[in-house]
């Protein structure tokens, strides 16, 4: 890895709650800048999110906020206020997500931050953004609702189903973080700084930026289709004996060693199935004839035949599955600290072959007040 | 805004097909950056992903491959790799997700072609990444939703596990690599100097699952499938009215308080059994029992006045067509419009000192600027005449 992380000297200070905002600055922390979270006394909501913990945490909290030191700011009280904006005018970067006009109402918003110091990349994370519905505070299941993701998730017969993974919360972290460290990046040539806005609601619209562009481009409507995948077949989950196996098989090279591995030769040159369109147009047929064969041996039996001719598949794993799988384990994924009593997920991310490690601990609720205030 | 783009003057070559890299490119380029992207002389799969836009393109291809210029380069023609190595040696960034083991053959890895450019940022987008047993499989979306469990947590209760409709490993994937490039340019602005960056879907899909995977450590319960329940906050659901249906997002005991008023019931606020979140999360199927029963009483335009008025989290579900038609979707700007472009395509959820970069650049035809980029060098005939459309 380089000789130091790259985003190391890079100050930040999160004035944020929730996921949203702590997930983009953990990553800019991953990364190696210098995060400080601002809680109001009472601490971040996530604190009761979640299994509660002993130290006035929960695990919504420690999960998004490792890498950062915390103080506490009563935003009513103007010593405190003044302590808070010395802190944010020396900072590099800051990021706000609270409700709509809040940061305006303490005199600490982008405009009147940016006036005292032009350098400053200041993120804010809202909710709908600009528009009729602008005041409105945003929460990830009400925007997977919103934006159609549930219409398209779960299976046909039945309700719309949530997205089990917080991927708007996350997600807005993510196109966060690309738009602090873009602007990071224009401001070492042109030494300015900058506002970036970004939105929960144009997070969840650029999900579904495939199903929208088919919808624009032919009309097409996407169904909710459990398990199965769209364009090809098979790509969907079959049960086998013993739980149920994910199968990608949908090039005709692919679908002609499945037919092999299921013993079944004969549909390989079948005119309704050997190649990808006539698939598609037989596929109820071909998956009832699928599933029959299918169900007849365990997971494992077939995850070996489809292993040995290269036929991309998966089982469907629980979660007490994934964190002991050899691969996960050999990623590396999983990180330790010996002052964490929880074990955490570490950034998707290598650097000259390095995963940025677990160096620090979520803190807890004020614990760096002294240190960063220098009382 | 064209001028103040953050990326602008940056050199990009595009390895990629499917939807992994090219977004992480398409990111790159709508954010300023000159992104070439290479293809086979087949072209990108996803020219077909889709019904066909009579331009050997489909929606599968337009909807990550805005901004950029195509060149059709065939790895076997010892000229034409040449000219890729000669851009790559002139790029500042390069992304590429061939299947695994195909650089090192080519001899076009990270550890040759940095040690040519050292200022160059090369990134590899993997599919399990480059250890474990793994290591050399192919990487699809939902295979890896499946072995990362996000499946398992996601479906109706008493049902079989869901796909995520949308790709939530690929185009996450290309977040996270996105993300990587910048901060390895951020850090070469500073040294001079660029590295490699690996990226992969196995690795995006246990991200995803950060919460869940705390959650099983921390000996809390194991997350399952919940339909449109979530986790850690009550009440986190979908609610039927007696029409239809509405989604209600209560996080926090204040706005709990709040509600008790909007549904009548302000005595339950004080009710130990769900005063608290920890209270309430515990006891949320005897909470759901009493909103049902209230909720069914009125319509979903009552109910979603009544939370609207009392500043309360609560969203419709809709879908697509309903989402397009929505005042606040079209307020948004994010759907953008080109003259050259045969459908409008989604922009990017980011805005720059109030702007939101704009739609430039259609996706482009396959090889449309072979003679713009290669102007003098040998090109296969046959990729040539794959251009349909005149260079721009």
């Amino acid at each position: 890895m380089f000789e130091t992380l790259p985003l190391t000297g890079i100050k930040v200070v999160e004035l944020g709650s929730s996921i949203s905002g702590p997930s983009c600055t953990e990553a800019l922390a991953f990364m190696g800048a210098d995060v400080i979270k601002v809680e109001g006394p009472e601490g971040d909501a996530t604190r009761a999110w979640g299994t509660k913990l002993d130290w006035n945490s929960a695990v919504g909290y420690e999960c998004v906020n490792r890498e950062k030191r915390s103080v506490t700011v009563d935003f009513g009280n103007a010593e405190q206020l003044e302590m808070l904006m010395h802190l944010i005018v020396s900072a590099d970067v800051v990021l706000q997500n609270f409700r709509a006009g809040v940061v305006k109402k303490f005199g600490i918003d982008a405009e009147a931050v940016l006036k005292k110091n032009p350098q400053l990349i200041y993120c804010n994370v809202n909710a709908y953004g600009d528009g009729p519905m602008s005041s409105r505070p945003g929460y990830d299941p009400l925007m997977q609702a919103f934006s159609g993701i549930m219409s398209i998730t779960g299976e046909a017969e039945r309700s719309p189903s949530r997205v089990g993974v917080s991927l708007i919360d996350i997600g807005t972290g993510m196109w966060s973080t690309i738009g602090i460290i873009a602007a990071l990046y224009r401001r070492h040539t042109t030494g300015k700084g900058g506002v970036v806005d970004t939105a929960l609601l144009d997070t969840a619209l650029n999900w579904m930026k495939l199903p929208i562009t088919e919808y624009l481009a032919s009309g097409y409507m996407p169904q909710r289709m459990g398990n199965r995948g769209p364009a090809l077949v098979p790509n969907q989950g079959f049960e086998t004996a013993d739980g149920v196996l994910m199968v990608t098989a949908g090039t005709d090279g692919q679908f002609k060693n499945f037919c092999k591995a299921l013993d079944r030769n004969e549909w390989s040159e079948d005119e309704r199935f050997e190649k990808a369109q006539a698939r598609n147009a037989n596929a109820d047929l071909l998956i009832v004839e699928i599933a029959e064969v299918m169900k007849t041996q365990p997971r494992a039996y077939w995850i070996e035949k489809f292993d040995a001719l290269n036929i991309p598949n998966s089982p469907v794993q629980t979660i007490d599955e994934v964190v002991v799988h050899p691969q996960v384990v050999a990623s590396q994924m999983i990180q330790s600290n010996e002052s964490s009593p929880l074990k955490l997920v570490g950034l998707p991310i290598k650097f000259d072959g390095q995963r940025p490690g677990f160096m620090r601990r979520p803190p807890h609720l004020g614990e760096h007040n002294d240190e960063v205030f220098g009382q | 805004m064209e001028a103040a783009l953050p990326l602008t003057g940056l050199k990009v070559v595009e390895l990629c097909s499917s939807f992994s890299g090219p977004l992480a490119a398409e990111n790159l380029a709508m954010l300023g950056a000159d992104v070439i992207k290479v293809e086979p002389p087949g072209g990108d799969v996803t020219r077909s992903w889709g019904p066909p836009l009579g331009i050997n393109s489909a929606a599968g291809f337009e909807t990550v491959n805005r901004e950029k210029k195509s060149i059709v380069i065939d790895f076997n023609d010892a000229a034409q790799k040449q000219t890729l190595i000669e851009l790559i040696q002139n790029a500042d960034v390069l992304i590429q997700n061939l299947r695994p083991g195909l650089t090192e053959a080519l001899a076009l890895d990270g550890k040759t072609m940095c040690a040519s450019n050292p200022r160059l940022v090369y990134c590899n987008v993997g599919a399990f990444g480059r250890k474990g047993p793994l290591r050399n499989r192919p990487g699809y979306d939902p295979l890896m939703q499946a072995f990362s469990g996000i499946m398992s947590v996601t479906g109706e209760e008493s049902g079989n596990a869901a796909r995520v409709g949308v790709p939530v490993i690929d185009f996450g994937t290309g977040l996270w690599t996105t993300i990587g490039v910048l901060s390895a340019l951020f850090r070469r602005s500073l040294t001079g100097e660029g590295c490699v960056v690996d990226s992969c879907l196995f690795e995006t899909g246990v991200h995803w699952m950060k919460y869940a995977i705390s959650e099983y450590h921390a000996g809390g319960p194991m997350p399952g499938r919940m339909g449109t329940r979530g986790p850690a906050v009550a009440p986190n659901r979908a609610y039927n009215a007696a029409d239809q249906g509405f989604m209600l997002c209560i996080g926090t005991d204040n706005q709990f308080k709040v509600l008790c008023e909007v549904i009548g019931q302000p005595e339950l606020a004080d009710n130990p059994a769900f005063a608290k979140n920890q209270a309430r999360k515990k006891n949320e199927h005897e909470l759901d029992r009493l909103l049902e029963a209230i909720f069914a009483t009125d319509t979903r335009d009552h109910w979603l006045d009544k939370l609207e008025a009392a500043g309360l989290p609560h969203a419709p579900l809709l879908n697509i067509s309903e989402l397009l038609a929505h005042p606040q979707m079209q307020a948004s700007g994010l759907l953008q419009h080109q003259q050259d472009s045969p459908i409008d395509l989604i922009g990017l959820p980011l805005v720059f000192n109030g702007q939101r970069p704009e739609y430039r650049r259609p996706p482009p035809h396959l090889n449309q600027h072979a003679h713009e980029l290669m102007e003098g060098v040998q090109c296969g005939e046959q990729s040539i005449q794959n251009n349909n459309r005149n260079d721009k």
